[in-house]
């Protein structure tokens, strides 16, 4: 089953001068992959996810979640598409300032209008899995980013989305807690099989991935699937990136 | 680029948010300006005798001037907090103090410029309105004079003030560092407190405080018992202070306390806290409640003294009849000297005249032994009379009071309290050693409510037969007391009464000719007194505008997350919604509560002059102002929120 599927999706921002960010994209990502998109700065990753994410529409072309097109519905349904259907993991974390960690994972359920018993064990599990149930009390200030990243990622998953969808997630993490961050993505891809869709420029941490997407100019370039060692899969990912350009990605 | 000209687009590009100042600013200066209008008015020291409103004036103008200097001070400063992210980054690009000032000086100069003439404008427009009830009020007519005094005035008094506002400006800035100003300004990363011990502290004196009032409000002559009330008259100011401070406390305790405890509570039940959009607009209050405290306290004290304000005055003027009637017994009061031998032909005079036009009447003649001579104005000594028992009754009959009836020896004794300023007719005799005929008088109680308020000082009742038997030996004065219940319209009567009687052996008073002059005092006072409330109540919902659009930087960037994460347009508006509700309609409430609890206890000696249904007519009024008002800011709330969210959607 098909999660997401891109048909010649175009984005143009209009202006006194116009844009093209998006360039007749056409990809599928299916039930329980887990698909990193790489680009250089300003290759149109984050309209993509904009786009991708109903927080944005697409000049022309289809974007189907679940097998439906959503950029037809009312901003209050597409409100609730997402909150019930897709999670998000920003680079910035986005906790609210005003509520604790244990409120900040419960907030998507209390949108929902879930019975707090519900809530209550729902938390319980999360917490466990990504050991925060020390920090449940904590203000967001008074956390790591490690933490707050893992806490973004409990709170995107909490009401099982069938896409999470990442926007450079270890952005502004060091390589410890990005390593942390990746685990637990993974741990959560594979062990209840949420569909993930990363983008990232960081190629150690795209080669976490089964897949990933290169994008040029709003174009896809490259395609490429990860083999038995991850290893590898990084220099893979090195070589295309320098065939890309636009930026060094040497450490 | 110079300096004046990136002044000059600073206030251009970023009118919306000099929006609020730029009103703030206007409407002091056009209140200002109707106000010296008036005062410079050729007209006004010939319009009324009895009520000069130059005087008035002369007392207010500087004070709205005090006013409208903290209030444009109050404003700018939250104005400049908003501004603080642009102004760390010209911090970091080296600006000095000096240049700071200037940019300030600037900016201020031209916003206060434009309100300046804006202000001017409106109140030319308005003054008109000024002029037609002020001259209804004075029944003159005041026509609008051109004059250029009150403009000079306005625009030297005002564009001073901006200048005196921005020199002051660098304070509002200066003590941040560039990180502070380029970082925190937006963010504050404190842990909501909510200490429950102290703020059940608080509601233990909040509830302590309210039941003290409730107990002076229950106690004729509590206000005067209350311990803080003798320490406020000690101080020579009026006792009601004591009240608005107990008030004041209250208020600040309920934003800082209870409001607290409130927020703790809603979060401990979480089947409440954890359902929908409750979590946040909940955790919301709590995480700012320390500025919101601060911001609804000042507005409620604001609101408060504008209602209650107005509310007085109101029922001041309503009650105006009353307040001249209390010092009379009635509005016509006859007093007949022995000498008298045309008392029944003034008297006939009088009923023909009442009964031509109609008015309906009642009277009562009641004669009185003067053992002193009442007429005599220059004597030390308070002047005694002496009532029989059956003409006290017939008296307090006439007044709808209880009778008595005095055996033997046994007396009542009446004073009339305003006898001189600040003396006791009784200190001066020894009135309980009072002998009469060689029968020592024994009092069995003393009264000052008013029965007959003028003549001797000190009325003795006494038993019909021992009244008989002095009767003799002293001269007879009568009183002929009218009860008249149109009579406020005999004003002009009642003055051909006092000129026609007033010469010769008998006194004449008549409350009517006070009513009129008194009445156009009070509906004066009332008219400039609600105006300068409506300023008042502005700069109040005003604050709490200024604290709201302070953070909406913070607020939409907020919302803007929340819709990623699939928050929806409804549940914002909701969020909104409920937030403001709290903010503008908690300080309205408790305002009108204590505008009604001080008014009851302003008026405790007189209770029908604080009633409910008037003092509910003026909350009205401010509600409606206050309802519209927080319609205006939730939209316009809502709009800014929105149109960010919109932005960056094609």
């Amino acid at each position: 089953m098909n999660e997401l599927e891109l048909k010649k999706v175009c984005k143009i921002y209009e202006g006194t001068v116009s844009y093209q960010a998006l360039d007749d994209i056409d990809f599928t990502v299916k039930s329980g992959e887990f698909v990193g998109v790489m680009g250089p700065s300003g290759s149109g990753k984050s309209t993509l996810l904009n786009v991708i994410s109903t927080n944005d529409f697409p000049t022309s072309g289809q974007v189907l979640l679940l097998n439906q097109d959503l950029h037809r519905l009312s901003e209050d349904s597409l409100a609730q598409f997402r909150r019930s259907n897709l999670g998000f993991v920003f680079q910035d974390f986005n906790l609210m300032d005003s509520l604790t960690i244990r409120e900040n994972i419960l907030l998507p359920l209390a949108l929902e209008g879930t019975r707090f018993s519900a809530m209550k064990q729902a938390l319980q599990e999360i917490a466990m899995q990504l050991r925060l149930t020390e920090i449940l009390e904590r203000f967001p200030f008074e956390i790591s980013g490690g933490q707050a990243q893992r806490v973004a990622i409990a709170r995107a998953i909490i009401h099982r989305p069938s896409l999470l969808l990442a926007d450079e997630p270890t952005g502004n993490l060091d390589s410890r807690s990005s390593h942390d961050v990746l685990s637990v993505l993974e741990q959560m891809n594979q062990d209840f099989g949420v569909t993930i869709l990363m983008v990232t420029h960081d190629p150690i941490v795209a080669s976490h991935c089964h897949r990933v997407i290169f994008i040029k100019d709003g174009r896809i370039y490259n395609e490429m699937y990860r083999g038995e060692k991850q290893q590898d899969f990084y220099h893979e990912i090195l070589n295309v990136l320098s065939l890309l350009g636009g930026a060094r990605y040497d450490f | 680029m110079t300096f004046k000209q990136f002044a000059l687009r600073n206030v251009q590009r970023n009118l919306s948010s000099y929006l609020a100042f730029f009103m703030a600013s206007t409407i002091s200066v056009m209140v200002f300006f109707i106000f010296s209008v008036a005062y410079f008015h050729p007209d006004m020291h010939i319009a009324n005798k009895s009520m000069n409103l130059t005087v008035l004036l002369t007392a207010i103008l500087p004070y709205q001037y005090g006013c409208s200097l903290v209030f444009i001070l109050y404003s700018f400063g939250t104005f400049l907090h908003r501004r603080w992210g642009e102004f760390g980054v010209l911090r970091l690009l080296g600006i000095t103090d000096q240049q700071f000032i200037k940019l300030m000086f600037f900016e201020n100069v031209l916003i206060g410029f434009i309100s300046i003439i804006s202000g001017i404008l409106l109140g030319l427009l308005f003054s008109k309105y000024f002029f037609f009830v002020i001259s209804m009020i004075f029944q003159f007519r005041f026509e609008f004079k051109w004059s250029s005094t009150p403009i000079v005035l306005t625009f030297i008094a005002f564009i001073s003030l901006f200048m005196l506002v921005s020199i002051l400006s660098p304070l509002f800035v200066r003590s941040k560092n560039v990180y502070y100003l380029l970082t925190k300004s937006r963010k504050q990363n404190r842990r909501p407190k909510a200490p429950l011990l102290s703020a059940i502290f608080g509601i233990t004196i909040v509830l302590f405080l309210y039941s003290l009032l409730v107990n002076t409000i229950q106690h004729q002559n509590g206000l005067n018992n209350l311990f803080l009330a003798k320490v406020v008259e000690y101080l020579e100011y009026d006792n009601i202070l004591a009240i608005f401070i107990i008030l004041t406390i209250i208020t600040y305790l309920i934003f800082s306390q209870v409001s607290a405890l409130g927020i703790t509570l809603l979060k401990r039940s979480s089947r409440f806290y954890f359902h929908k959009t409750n979590l946040l607009w909940v955790s919301n209050l709590a995480h700012q409640a320390k500025q919101n405290a601060r911001n609804l306290f000042i507005s409620t004290v604001l609101i408060t003294i504008s209602i209650t304000f107005t509310a007085s005055l109101y029922t001041g003027y309503l009650y105006t009849a009353e307040q001249v009637i209390k010092d009379f017994v009635g509005p016509i009061s006859y007093l007949s000297f022995p000498q008298d031998k045309q008392l029944k032909e003034n008297i006939n005079y009088i009923d023909t005249y009442l009964k031509k036009n109609g008015y309906e009447f009642e009277r009562v003649q009641i004669p009185v032994l003067a053992l002193n001579k009442i007429e005599d104005q220059t004597r030390n000594e308070p002047a005694i009379a002496l009532i029989s028992n059956s003409n006290f009754n017939q008296l307090a009959r006439f007044l709808g009071r209880d009778m008595i009836s005095l055996k033997e020896n046994d007396s009542l004794v009446l004073i009339w309290k305003s006898w001189g300023p600040g003396t006791d007719p009784l200190a001066e005799i020894g009135y309980q050693e009072m002998e009469i005929g060689d029968r020592k008088i024994n009092v069995i109680e003393v009264t000052d409510k008013p029965f007959l308020n003028f003549g001797a000082q000190i009325y003795y009742v006494i038993s019909d037969t021992f009244y008989r038997q002095v009767k003799a030996k002293y001269p007879t004065y009568t009183f002929v007391e009218y009860q008249i219940p149109n009579w406020t319209r005999l004003g002009d009567f009642s003055a051909q009464l006092t000129e026609r009687f007033n010469i010769g052996p008998r006194v004449i008073k008549t409350a009517a000719n006070y009513f009129q002059s008194d009445l156009i005092h009070n509906k004066t006072y009332f008219f400039i007194g609600s105006f300068i409330s409506m300023v008042f109540f502005i700069a109040a919902i005003s604050f709490l505008y200024f604290r709201l659009f302070a953070d909406i930087q913070g607020e939409r960037e907020k919302y803007h997350n929340l819709t990623k994460i699939g928050l929806k347009r409804k549940e914002i508006r909701r969020i909104i919604t409920q937030q403001l509700v709290i903010f503008f309609f908690s300080p309205f409430i408790i305002a009108s509560v204590h505008t009604y609890i001080i008014l009851v206890l302003w008026n405790q000696e007189n209770i029908e002059w604080a009633p409910f249904d008037k003092i509910l007519q003026v909350i009205t009024i401010f509600g409606a102002i206050q309802i519209l008002y927080f319609i205006w800011i939730r939209s316009k709330y809502i709009r800014t929120v929105f149109h960010y969210l919109d932005q960056g959607k094609n």
